[in-house]
Parts: C-alpha cells; sequence; structure tokens
C-alpha cells in the first residue's frame, strides 16, 4: 500500500520545518541546514522550492512576510505534529537499535 | 574565426536532462558557452574554455507563450541564484542553469521530487511521440497487408515503399525515444525509494542515425518524384506546411514582445494557423497529384498483336495501346491492348477477337518467385469461384521457362502465363490459343 504523503519525513524535509520553527525566509532555509548539521545535509535550490510548495498545499507551514518576491514562512500546528511524530519515529528506531545491541552484549 | 554558433540537440530526449547538462560542460571546455535557447536551437559565444556545471529544468505549467517569465519561475530561480545557479536566457518551458563553482549543490537534492518535477513534464510531452507511433503501426500494418495481398502493385510503385519505409523508420525512433523513458521511470522510482538519484538515460547517437535515415528518404522521395506533377504537389504541401509553421512562430514572437498574456497569445496563434490553414486548403487540394507517377506511352505498338496470330481481320479496327504501367528499381511493368470496340459507349465488340497482356520484367531476382506467385493468385482465386476450373496440363512453348493455363475461359478470356528467368507475361486472348499461336506469342513476347 503506497505510504501517504509525509507519513515518513525525509532528512531534508525534516530539516527544513526544523528551519521553521522560528520565521525564516524560504532562501535563508538553504544556509541554515547545512548549518545545523555540520555540512552533513544539503537542500538543492529546486528540492527546497518544491517542498515549500507542498508543505504550503498541506498546511504544515505559512507565510508570514512577502517583501516582493522573498518570502518568509514558519510552522503551523500541523507541521509541529508532523515532526514531532517522525521525532517519536526516530526515537522508537534509536531505543529499538540500542536495546539489540545491549541484548547483543549481555 | 567562427564566434557563435547554433545546434539542434533535437535527438536528445527531453528527460534525458543529464545528457543534455554533459553535452553542454563539453561544449564549456571546448570553449562554447551557452548564451541562450530559442526556438530555432541552443545558441553558443565563443569564449574562454571553463569547467562549468550545467542542470536542466522543466516548468510543466510554461506553455512557451509567456511573455515573461512567471512569477514562480522568477522565484524559482532566486533560489538557484542563492545557491549559486544562474539561468540562462531560455524559453520558459525549458530551464538551463549554469554554475562556475568547482562543487555546487545539485538544484535537485531529494531525487523523489527530482523524478515527480520530470513525469509532470513528461505527461504533456510524450503525446506527440505516442501519436507518431500509433500513426506509425498503423501504416506499418496496412503496409504488410498490401505487400501481402498485392505484391507487385506495392514493388511497382516505388513513391508508396518509400514512404512506408518512412513511416517505419519513424515508428522505430519513436520507440527508441519512448522505452528508455519508461524505463527510467521505473529504475528511478526503486532508486528513489532508498534516497538513490539514477541517471537519466538516452540514445541521442541511435535517435540521430534514424532522423539522418528519415530525412534521407524524404529526399530519395523528392528525388523519385522529380519531374513529375507529384513533385509539385510534394513541393506544395512541403511549402505550405512551412510557411504556415513559419506564420504560427513569427505570431507568437511578435504577441510575446508585445507582452500580450499566455492565454491571448496562444488564441490568437491558433486563430492565425487554422485560417490560413483553411484558406489555403483550395489551393492544396487543386494542386493535389492525380494519382500516381504519370509514366510515358512507349514508343511503338505492342509487342504482340492480333494480327500477329490471326493474321489480318476484315473490319476490324484495332485500338493499339503500350503503356509502361509501373516502373521501380525492382520491377517493371508494361500492358499491351489490341482491342477493338463498337457502338457509342465504345464496348469491347464481342464479334471480333480482342487481346491485352501485361509484361512483368524483373530486376531483382530475389522478388522473382514472389510476384510469380502474386500473379498465379488471379488464377487461384478464379479457381476459388469456380469449382470446375483447374490448371491445364500443356508443355511450354518453346523457349518458356515455365507455362500456366486453366482449363475454361474466365470472363470472356483464355488467361495464360509465360514465365521466363526475369519475365513474366500474362496473356488475355479472346479466344483459346493454339499451340502455333502460343509459339508466336512466345517469341513476340520472349526477353
Amino acid at each position: 500500500m503506497p505510504r501517504a504523503k509525509f507519513q515518513t519525513l525525509t532528512e531534508q524535509m525534516f530539516y527544513i520545518l526544523l528551519c521553521l520553527k522560528t520565521e525564516c525566509c524560504g532562501m535563508d532555509v538553504m544556509d541554515r541546514v547545512p548549518e545545523m548539521t555540520d555540512g552533513r545535509v544539503q537542500v538543492g535550490s529546486g528540492t527546497l522550492y518544491n517542498l515549500l510548495e507542498q508543505f504550503l498545499d498541506a498546511e504544515m507551514i505559512e507565510e508570514t512576510r512577502a517583501e516582493g518576491r522573498r518570502r518568509s514562512y514558519i510552522l503551523t500546528e500541523k507541521g509541529r505534529e508532523a515532526l514531532a511524530k517522525e521525532y517519536d519515529r526516530l526515537n522508537i528506531q534509536a531505543a529499538d537499535y540500542r536495546r539489540t545491541f545491549s541484548e547483543e552484549e549481555s | 574565426m567562427r564566434t557563435k554558433k547554433t545546434e539542434q540537440l533535437i535527438s536528445y530526449p527531453f528527460y534525458h536532462t543529464d545528457g543534455i547538462a554533459r553535452h553542454l560542460e563539453k561544449r564549456a571546455r571546448q570553449g562554447w558557452l551557452l548564451e541562450h535557447t530559442d526556438a530555432l536551437g541552443w545558441h553558443f559565444r565563443r569564449g574562454d574554455p571553463q569547467a562549468l556545471h550545467y542542470t536542466v529544468l522543466y516548468d510543466p505549467k510554461a506553455t512557451g507563450y509567456e511573455p515573461e517569465p512567471t512569477e514562480e519561475q522568477r522565484t524559482l530561480a532566486d533560489f538557484c541564484a542563492h545557491g549559486g545557479w544562474q539561468l540562462l536566457p531560455t524559453t520558459h518551458v525549458t530551464q538551463v542553469y549554469v554554475s562556475d563553482r568547482e562543487a555546487p549543490t545539485p538544484i535537485h537534492t531529494d531525487p523523489v521530487i527530482a523524478l515527480q518535477s520530470l513525469r509532470r513534464f513528461g505527461k504533456k510531452r510524450l503525446l506527440l511521440p505516442w501519436l507518431l507511433l500509433v500513426l506509425s503501426v498503423l501504416t506499418t500494418g496496412l503496409a504488410v497487408h498490401s505487400w501481402r495481398t498485392n505484391f507487385i502493385g506495392s514493388l511497382l510503385d516505388s513513391t508508396v515503399w518509400l514512404s512506408q519505409l518512412s513511416m517505419l523508420v519513424m515508428g522505430i525512433s519513436c520507440l527508441v525515444y519512448l522505452l528508455p523513458w519508461y524505463r527510467y521511470c521505473r529504475k528511478a522510482a526503486r532508486a528513489a525509494e532508498q534516497g538513490d538519484f539514477v541517471s537519466t538515460m538516452g540514445h541521442p547517437y541511435l535517435l540521430q542515425g534514424l532522423m539522418a535515415l528519415f530525412l534521407l528518404l524524404l529526399a530519395w522521395h523528392f528525388v523519385r518524384a522529380w519531374g513529375t506533377d507529384q513533385f509539385a504537389s510534394i513541393a506544395l504541401h512541403a511549402g505550405v506546411y512551412l510557411a504556415l509553421t513559419a506564420l504560427a512562430c513569427a505570431t507568437r514572437a511578435y504577441l510575446k514582445r508585445q507582452k500580450a498574456d499566455a492565454d491571448t497569445n496562444r488564441t490568437t496563434t491558433m486563430a492565425v494557423y487554422l485560417t490560413v490553414a483553411l484558406l489555403m486548403l483550395p489551393f492544396l487540394l487543386a494542386g493535389r497529384s492525380t494519382g500516381g507517377t504519370h509514366l510515358p506511352q512507349l514508343p511503338g505498338p505492342p509487342a504482340l498483336t492480333v494480327e500477329q496470330l490471326l493474321g489480318p481481320v476484315e473490319g476490324r479496327e484495332a485500338q493499339l495501346v503500350h503503356d509502361l504501367w509501373g516502373s521501380s528499381p525492382a520491377l517493371t511493368e508494361i500492358v499491351g491492348y489490341d482491342r477493338c470496340y463498337t457502338g457509342e459507349e465504345m464496348t469491347e465488340d464481342p464479334a471480333q477477337p480482342q487481346l491485352s497482356y501485361t509484361q512483368l520484367d524483373i530486376h531483382w531476382a530475389p522478388v522473382y518467385e514472389a510476384c510469380l506467385r502474386d500473379t498465379l493468385q488471379g488464377f487461384d482465386w478464379a479457381r476459388d469461384d469456380h469449382p470446375g476450373l483447374a490448371y491445364e496440363a500443356r508443355p511450354a512453348p518453346k523457349g518458356v521457362d515455365a507455362f500456366y493455363a486453366l482449363n475454361q475461359p474466365i470472363n470472356d478470356s483464355y488467361p495464360c502465363i509465360l514465365c521466363w528467368e526475369d519475365r513474366i507475361v500474362t496473356l488475355y486472348p479472346s479466344w483459346p490459343l493454339s499451340e502455333a499461336q502460343l509459339s508466336l506469342a512466345a517469341a513476340a513476347l520472349a526477353p
């Protein structure tokens, strides 16, 4: 059965939403994500542009300001829930990992 | 030294963005920098060789009629500029970005998003190749049917089999265009689930070869038709098509310069195109070839006449015809008639002997057997319709390799077939030929 959209978030989706916890201009997200991840995660300009459109359509973010073509966004409640869900999922995975390897050691 | 040049990258399918980018990067290393693209092609200017990176994107919402980039396109260009990618002046539908950074962050870093974008654009773009493929399959199917049921007729008309071959080549080109797309989509979708990119695929050199072959066949078609009324018809149709295309492009370009919105531009351009096409239609119909290539009447009387077989017949006014019925590199067909007509309606006089024949000269030995089978098919059909009809066991006249005749007349005629190594003659006398008359006929018609 196909996965529902945004049921799980890719790394890029996750970090974009994380950046938008506070109001942020779309283009600045491109710089913040590598900063946040020590360069591990890069978001391409085309990917960022498309994902911001998709997040807007899914009402996970909302536009707060527009100065010409420079638009700023912020997370909505729905976006926070999606982030929280993903955080829980990752924690469960991490816990499963720790349990598995500690069982092995013991 | 040349400082500008234009290339047509038509052998690169739209989905082969990696191939197009690699081609542009190769040109940049050679000192040819892409300046802009438009309906006429990809325009390069001479510059210093550089190690540049290119990315090709498509806007599925763009129609090509927009006077300027849309807000969405400008916003995307701003994003890309922030990431070190500059948008080159392009057609808005196809966008080419260039970066001079050593290792720029790719514009697409999510393979799912990249594939989604390409697929959305592909939905519109693949309609034409599919239509052409269907057309090719239909025409090829009809051609196969035609060759099976009328081998000689098909072989005689080289313009027809040139057209059939052209359509077949076009169909193969469409397959070469379409198959890699679907293979790529499947592969890219599976890889995207794992977060991986797959390089786009295409066969530009194969497509180039097929397009060259298609153009060669068209050129041969023109050359074969040279000097005939068919050539004038083809030239007229081609001229009208080119003129209409140029008019549509000029209208679109003019309205773009006037900053007309996309919908107005598209509606007006199509209206102009259709109006002029309808106005040109009477000229096209008037200039249409009346059918086939006009071949000359051959000099002299037919090779065989009634008088040669029966001697002078009192009161018989013969109408002699000796025509080149068809000619191709493989085959030539000549018809000869010696007929006598009567009455106001000029019907064949039943009281007078009538004679006609069809002579097939085979220039290409491998098709001989097929031509003979096609000729005998007429006898076989007659035998199917008349149960008492059968092949007559008669020896072949002297000098003839094979001889076929039926034991009863068909439609007031006693047809027989005489075969030599490279000639097949079907004779239609209105009376049964004696052995002596057959020998005379064979001598007159032998190659």
